[in-house]
């Protein structure tokens, strides 16, 4: 666990924005593609006190908290920026704690920014059948007998053919 | 819960359009397998066929098998609402969309309006004593099967099935088509309104 908070402290010294706990910034909520990359990792930093709350400063070392439920899965390496908040610790509470109340995601979750694009178009996703058996087949195509084609006569063939 | 979208017919009934049959045995070729690249022609396909039980339903045109035109019928997969949920989340959370209910709800609406070209819904339904709950069509996959194997397997299980009625058989007839129609614009309509 630790590892996951040192490395989240060193990504958020590279991309830091800071929010007032009372006036949330939702100026990343204009950005196109943050929005629909749905790929915001949100890291909440906690100060000591709501007298200390200032602009985050990458050499100071401070408490950091994430969302459970919402945002884990984003907090990896490869993907997207990080967005640092910067909240109090009587705000943020402890881990464990339930911060949701006191947590900025109840009212930017309310922001209809943040719904997923619609997929129209084409949806495709994995599944697996159930396996019944596999078989090698094994021949030369060059072999193979040629598909013969299937010829229909029917009412509308011969109606025509009369003509 | 609505029962007008189906009819349930007893297993000596030829097949037609808009039958529903699970687990059906079916022929494939594992897609890992063919990555294999061998120099000799005859190699491609070697330990490449497998076969696989899935629920589908008939999609051939019903003229056409009550004609006796066609020796193979064509079939295409379905699966049920929440096996599908669990398909659909797990494929959103790859692409690092936010999976909600809303989303969820947004996404069987456009389904059901036919916003999602390869995909359409069945109603659920329940017929005297068997239920069927909705389900998800994907013409991704479409399936052929020797009529004469389908119609003897349906023979030997000796069970009664569900049957689509017009004008819903005709619903999955005309969404398969489009997903087939479909014509992608390189260059899209510009917006002057």
């Amino acid at each position: 666990m630790m590892d996951v908070v040192e490395d989240i402290k060193e990504k958020a010294t590279t991309t830091v924005t800071s929010m007032n706990i009372r006036g949330i910034s939702t100026e990343f909520i204009g950005d196109p593609n943050l929005r629909q990359a749905q790929a915001i990792a949100v890291v909440i930093v906690g100060s000591r006190s709501e007298t200390e709350m200032t602009s985050i400063s990458p050499h100071e070392r401070r408490k950091y908290f994430w969302g459970i439920g919402n945002v884990p899965y984003s907090i990896q390496p490869e993907l997207k920026p990080l967005l640092v908040y910067e909240a109090t610790n009587e705000q943020l509470g402890f881990p464990g704690d339930a911060i949701a109340s006191t947590s900025p995601w109840p009212e930017l979750w309310q922001i209809e920014g943040f719904e997923p694009k619609p997929w129209r178009g084409v949806f495709t996703f994995t599944h697996k059948h159930k396996v019944l058996f596999s078989k090698t087949l094994s021949f030369r195509i060059t072999e193979l007998p040629r598909l013969r084609p299937h010829i229909v006569i029917d009412r509308r063939t011969r109606e025509l053919r009369d003509e | 819960m609505s029962n007008c979208w189906y009819e349930i017919v007893d297993h000596g009934k030829s097949i037609t359009q808009g039958d529903i049959i699970f687990d059906c045995p079916l022929i494939t070729w594992q897609a890992n397998q063919l990555d294999k690249h061998e120099s000799i022609e005859s190699e491609i396909l070697k330990n490449a066929i497998e076969g696989i039980a899935a629920d589908v339903v008939v999609m051939t045109q019903a003229c056409d098998l009550e004609f006796n035109k066609v020796s193979n019928v064509i079939l295409c997969p379905h699966f049920s609402i929440e096996e599908y949920r669990k398909l659909w989340g797990n494929e959103m959370e790859k692409r690092n969309q936010v999976v909600t209910k809303k989303a969820w709800e947004s996404h069987c609406d456009d389904i059901c309006e036919g916003f999602v070209w390869n995909l359409t819904m069945l109603n659920r339904a329940k017929v005297d004593e068997l239920s069927i709950d909705a389900r998800i069509v994907d013409f991704h996959e479409v399936f052929s099967v020797p009529r004469q194997f389908l119609e003897s397997l349906l023979q030997q299980r000796a069970t009664q099935r569900f049957r689509l009625l017009p004008p819903y058989r005709e619903h999955l007839s005309q969404a398969f088509a489009r997903f087939f129609m479909r014509v992608g614009l390189p260059v899209p309509i510009e917006k002057t309104w």
